[in-house]
């Protein structure tokens, strides 16, 4: 049968309504769930595009330097690989520096950025096959450690764009021969973080 | 040829006509019920504007799953101080200057800065925001309507034409008559009974002059992609997505001593004398024994000085020894060495002009043979540090009534006072 006319003007006349009250109980279904969830919502839902990064040390530091003395130094290159599926930014920075009798201020740190390498293999070897195409940081490590502390200030210019890319940061420590006699027994401590985020 | 449904379903009209009527009736609905909403979710978005809130599009997903790409998220502002954690906060983007970060508050720290979180990311964002980067808290939450303004910001203009597409057609479909027929039907005739609008009425045969409706369906068809994609793509809040990939910490410790080579040093006396108080003025420098003796008007005191080599890199004094090799002497004295503060020569010193030393003297225990030894460390780092005129040696109780003497071999006899200096 057809729809009769009566019927037929309801229900278009009573659609805009009916569609405002859908629109509201939308927003406000939308908002509630929004608003009333918590900060610690699992991460897991990435389908949107995501950002991912990844490092090849394996859990090990960078350095463990021990019998530091003027002029002794170290390399080590990293390879870090971001996996994200949105073109990202990627900052190099520093957390949690300490330093006992100054030894931070005399660690001279320069960090590079390139292509090849791997933290595989013992100190300069590390670095067999680096290309550097950058200078990220050139100073001592207590001014890297009080001053990039953030993606804000971090250091790099990595863009990586999406998919898999991978980026080499070559680090080198230098004891300054002006360290004085003040800083032996010193010690120092950072951890190095890389933090992409979607550009 | 207007045809009213009474009059189609009178007229026994064939199954195919009435599924096409229904289907027509259908969309009508559907087109109106969508532009409804879109219509609510303009007002929700739009309305807020006019009382002072604000309006930005969700860019990207890292508030993912409660804040989606494409939701418009109104916001009012706010005083910082009164945030509470769990809140969706609008700030000023701590680390690209002039976008618009839309987080959670994870945190109000001592300082006043807020700490947010993207819920979708595994940690906080690394930047604190201060509380001036407050922008707003967010108040509702309209979803989808921006995605039209997301389609056109990010270059998807494909999804954003064929959305046009549609909802033009919608706006065609809901503003058209409803007749459920075609106009190859037959007309309803003018003026029957059945309330109908007059727009419905004064339906022009197709291939006539444009109908209003289709102009006022193209007006709208226009204005409404206008107000989503205009006003929505002004503020864009970017929920910055991160992730972080962190080394554990480099540790550096130094070495206990910086010193390249560090040893012994043992040197021989470059000048010695002894200046005794019975002839006062009378020198003895090139003698080859030194005394020191407490006598009463007849003390004697040891001037002895060497010269310090200069201190390797990164050195210092760690020890220090000075030794004389003992040619005479008695037991049970206490013997005291001190710095001596002015110059004095080894030809020319004597008891009258022999240098005013003060200070504590580093004493040691008498020896009748082999040799004497003080541990003159400290001494040694002062002379490193100031100036250096050598050691004064005397009895620690002069003038006792009997003479208590002790005699040394001297830089010209056989065994030359030593001064053994450790670098380390």
């Amino acid at each position: 049968m057809l729809p009769s006319s009566r019927f037929a003007a309801v229900a278009k006349w009573s659609s805009v309504p009916a569609a405002l009250v859908l629109s509201s109980a939308l927003v406000w279904h939308a908002s509630y769930s929004a608003f009333s969830a918590t900060a610690d919502n699992p991460a897991s839902n990435w389908a949107a595009g995501t950002v991912a990064l990844s490092d090849d040390d394996n859990s090990t530091a960078l350095f463990s330097a021990t019998n530091l003395k003027p002029s002794s130094t170290g390399t080590k290159c990293i390879v870090v690989t971001s996996t994200g599926s949105l073109p990202s930014t990627v900052k190099l920075y520093g957390t949690s520096p300490a330093t006992t009798l100054g030894l931070s201020s005399y660690l001279d740190l320069v960090v590079d950025e390139g292509t090849g390498g791997s933290f595989a293999g013992s100190g300069p070897t590390s670095c067999t096959g680096f290309t550097s195409t950058a200078n990220a940081y050139t100073g001592t490590l207590a001014a890297f450690g009080t001053g990039k502390t953030s993606f804000a200030t971090g250091v790099g210019s990595w863009g990586p764009a999406a998919g898999t890319q991978t980026h080499t940061y070559r680090f080198t420590y230098t004891v300054n021969s002006a360290i004085p006699n003040s800083a032996q027994g010193g010690t120092a401590a950072i951890g190095f973080t890389w933090e992409a985020q979607n550009s | 040829m207007n045809q009213n449904w009474r009059t189609a379903r009178s007229h026994g009209s064939p199954p195919w006509k009435k599924v096409r009527t229904w289907v027509s009736l259908l969309a009508h609905v559907a087109a109106r019920t969508y532009l409804g909403v879109l219509l609510g979710f303009l007002l929700w978005t739009l309305l807020p504007l006019v009382v002072g809130g604000h309006t930005s599009v969700v860019m990207s997903g890292s508030m993912m799953p409660n804040l989606r790409p494409g939701d418009a998220i109104v916001r009012t502002s706010t005083d910082p101080a009164h945030l509470k954690p769990g809140q969706i906060v609008a700030v000023d983007d701590p680390d690209r200057a002039g976008r618009l970060r839309m987080h959670r508050l994870v945190e109000t720290r001592p300082d006043g800065s807020l700490v947010l979180r993207g819920d979708a990311n595994a940690r906080p964002d690394s930047t604190p925001v201060r509380p001036g980067a407050v922008r707003g808290l967010a108040r509702l939450r309209v979803p989808y309507v921006a995605l039209p303004a997301l389609w056109v910001r990010t270059g998807h203009l494909g999804y954003a034409a064929l959305w046009l597409l549609l909802t033009g057609a919608a706006v065609v479909l809901a503003a058209s008559p409803g007749r459920p027929g075609r106009p190859d039907l037959p007309e309803r005739p003018r003026g029957g009974g059945t309330g109908r609008r007059s727009s419905d009425s004064h339906v022009e045969p197709t291939g006539g002059p444009v109908r209003p409706w289709r102009r006022r369906s193209a007006a709208v068809a226009m204005a409404v992609p206008g107000l989503l994609i205009g006003p929505l793509g002004g503020g864009v809040a970017l929920a910055a997505y991160s992730t972080v990939s962190a080394n554990p910490s480099s540790t550096f410790a130094a070495a206990a001593s910086f010193c390249a080579t560090p040893g012994t040093t043992t040197l021989n006396a470059t000048a010695d004398s002894t200046v005794a108080q019975a002839t006062a003025t009378t020198n003895s420098g090139t003698s080859t024994t030194l005394s020191v003796s407490s006598s009463s008007s007849a003390n004697q005191r040891t001037l002895v000085t060497f010269a310090l080599p200069t201190t390797p890199a990164h050195c210092t004094v760690t020890a220090a020894v000075l030794t004389f090799a003992v040619s005479s002497g008695v037991a049970g004295r206490t013997l005291g060495v001190t710095p001596v503060p002015t110059s004095w020569t080894e030809t020319g010193a004597t008891w009258t002009n022999q240098p005013t030393v003060s200070g504590t003297a580093i004493t040691a225990g008498s020896v009748a043979t082999g040799s004497l030894s003080f541990a003159v460390t400290s001494q040694v780092q002062g002379m490193y540090a100031g100036s250096n005129f050598g050691f004064l040696v005397k009895d620690q109780t002069e003038s006792s009534a009997t003479a208590r003497t002790q005699t040394f071999s001297s830089r010209q006899g056989a065994t030359p006072p030593k001064l053994a200096v450790t670098f380390g």
